[in-house]
């Protein structure tokens, strides 16, 4: 049972006579109370529809008198609203589409970091804000740490992120083209004739309505499926398999499509850079004799919370994805880098996480100052997972995010400076449980 | 659909204008939840009304015309807010969502409320009940009704709240059968 403080700011929002502080009070009832939400909503109903008799009402304009006889009719108001909707069809149908534009299909409901988007006729843009409205096109992240959801008109999303690429259309069908990279969707119910198309260079996944991962490069494309069921067909050969909740398989010419169960998360976990080049972002090389695998960060432009453009250097290395086990955080994980550097500079170590329905959990950092580094050039830096704090240029976005990235499914290592990096390569990275002893039934293989 | 079409009463407008008056009563109760003031109601509500025109082709079940079109509705509120960012009476973008979520599973209680609420009305003693639609109507200002019984704003603010709760009270009870 709501107490009647609580009724009584609802009655204030459906008046508007809220004072600041009440409007803050009401958010924070409403956010934490289904029940007031509820309440919310019915009295918003008694609200509008007192408007609405009022309006049809022919002795409302009187002075209030218990001599009046109760006379009312909506039968004029629906005559107005009859009109007034002939004429919005009149307006609408006589105006080209193209007096407005190309339609909107889709518009953005989050975003962070930076953003490519290419248009109707070609037209370029870096600059998409939280809600704008897109016709289809393209759309490009352009940093590991870029990360975009799109929300279709029947509430279905489609979160693009990292350093991936994505064309969608929607023609009475939804058609997704991923080039490269990843995305999550969660996808309403499509019409059984009409399903949702995703286009990969090795796949086509059909959806009728679920909650997945897709990750795909210039070979192969990994689907993860949590929720529902989507059926992928690989293009090399035509084989189709229904992947139904929580299993993944892999599409690749190469090798047999066989379902798994998505497996269960492991605590350790090695970044083994010299067999997995296709999962960095930067300037990897391979090992020699003399020399480790590496990873080396390369430089884009960043726009930060005030809407200064300033370059970055930034290499990421893929962690849950593909055939591996995902990998979690917990608060006593070491989190150690190894690698070389010609002068010490200053730079950040971070990781992009997961939430519960796989889209964006936040992106969390923790900074290294240039004295961390040892003299003659190699470094081991070592810091516990729960040293991370959520990157600051996605502060307004808090509320959205998991607080920490502890016990959340880790997608991306990440490493990024300001300063131009003088020779600086990451050699290995490695998430190490407090565990003395590695558990080894947590190895990850290839 | 063609300008030179326009003055035909083309099967696909007629279907469109029956669906969308039969359910323009459960939208726009949804958007009240959303918006805070009947005003902005009637904004939204007229670009709901055309996009939901111009994308009724894509529609496959008229059963889901209302859902869907809550959809557009919901999509319009957030374009809305855009513009009244910093207006106080604007929900947060989170809290808007629960409502907005909640809100589509419940359109057809918001029927049964618009049905019981004209009885329930009837039930009030006849000068509160001409009171509360003077206070509704498009031509009363609270302060020059206030004025006219002698009342600050504020009392009267109270005494509509009283009766909204009344009058939601009675149509609860109604719906529930537990009204004789």
């Amino acid at each position: 049972m709501m107490n009647p403080d609580d009724i009584a700011l609802i009655e204030k929002y459906l008046d508007g006579t809220l004072s600041p502080d009440e409007s803050t009070q009401l958010e924070s009832l409403l956010r934490e109370s289904a029940e007031a939400r509820a309440k919310l909503r019915s009295l918003a109903t008694i609200d509008f529809g007192l408007q609405t008799i009022a309006e049809g009402d022919p002795v409302s304009n009187q002075l209030p008198s218990p001599d009046i006889e109760n006379t009312r009719s909506q039968f004029p108001l629906m005559l107005v609203m009859a009109a007034m909707v002939v004429l919005l069809i009149g307006v609408a149908t006589l105006m080209p589409r193209g007096d407005d534009g190309p339609e909107t299909i889709a518009r953005i409901s989050r975003l962070a970091g930076p953003i490519h988007w290419t248009g109707a006729g070609g037209r370029v843009s870096n600059d998409l804000v939280l809600g704008a409205e897109l016709p289809g096109g393209t759309i490009e992240g352009l940093s590991p740490g870029s990360w975009v959801e799109l929300e279709f008109l029947d509430g279905s999303t489609v979160i693009l992120k990292g350093d991936s690429r994505l064309i969608f259309s929607d023609f009475g069908q939804k058609q997704l083209h991923l080039i490269e990279g990843s995305i999550s969707a969660d996808v309403n119910p499509q019409p059984s004739e009409k399903p949702m198309l995703i286009h990969t260079r090795s796949a086509t996944l059909k959806v009728l309505g679920t909650q997945f991962n897709v990750t795909t490069d210039i070979a192969s494309t990994a689907l993860d499926v949590n929720e529902g069921k989507v059926n992928i067909l690989r293009l090399s050969d035509g084989q189709n398999v229904d992947v139904p909740a929580q299993h993944r398989i892999v599409a690749a010419s190469d090798q047999a499509m066989n379902l798994k169960p998505i497996p269960d998360s492991v605590l350790h976990w090695n970044s083994k850079l010299d067999l997995r080049p296709a999962e960095t972002f930067g300037k990897w090389a391979p090992k020699t004799e003399t020399k480790n695998a590496s990873l080396g960060l390369v430089p884009y432009v960043h726009t930060n919370r005030s809407g200064e453009r300033i370059p970055i250097f930034v290499g990421s290395i893929l962690v849950s994805g593909g055939n591996d086990h995902p990998v979690i955080l917990q608060s006593d994980t070491n989190i150690v880098v190894r690698g070389r550097v010609n002068s010490p500079f200053g730079l950040a170590f971070g990781v992009i996480v997961r939430d519960a329905k796989g889209g964006f959990g936040g992106s969390f950092l923790k900074g290294i100052p240039p004295t961390d580094f040892q003299a003659d050039g190699t470094f081991e830096l070592a810091f516990s997972a729960s040293e991370l704090i959520l990157d600051s240029d996605l502060e307004g976005l808090k509320d959205e995010l998991l607080p920490n990235p502890l016990n959340a499914l880790v997608e991306t290592f990440w490493c990024a400076s300001i300063d131009n990096p003088d020779g600086f390569q990451i050699h290995e990275v490695e998430f190490i449980p407090a565990q003395t002893e590695r558990d080894e039934s947590s190895q990850v293989f290839p | 659909m063609s300008p030179t079409s326009s003055n035909a009463e083309s099967p696909d407008r007629e279907l469109f204008v029956r669906l969308l008056m039969k359910h323009d009563r459960a939208i726009r109760a949804y958007l009240r939840a959303l918006l805070p003031t009947v005003n902005d109601v009637d904004e939204v509500m007229q670009e709901v009304s055309v996009i939901a025109w111009r994308k009724f082709d894509q529609l496959d079940d008229p059963r889901n015309f209302c859902r869907w079109a809550c959809v557009i509705a919901r999509y319009e509120v957030l374009m809305h807010r855009r513009r009244k960012a910093r207006d106080r009476f604007v929900l947060g973008q989170e809290v808007e969502q629960l409502i907005a979520d909640e809100g589509v599973e419940e359109l057809s209680i918001r029927e049964e409320q618009l049905d019981a609420l004209e009885n329930c009305l009837d039930r009030l003693p006849p000068e509160r009940r001409q009171l509360t639609l003077k206070i509704y109507s498009a031509d009363a200002s609270m302060k020059t009704i206030a004025a006219s019984l002698g009342k600050s704003p504020e009392a009267i603010y109270k005494m509509i709240s009283r009766i909204r709760q009344k009058l939601l009270e009675c149509v609860e009870q109604r719906i529930a059968g537990m009204d004789l």
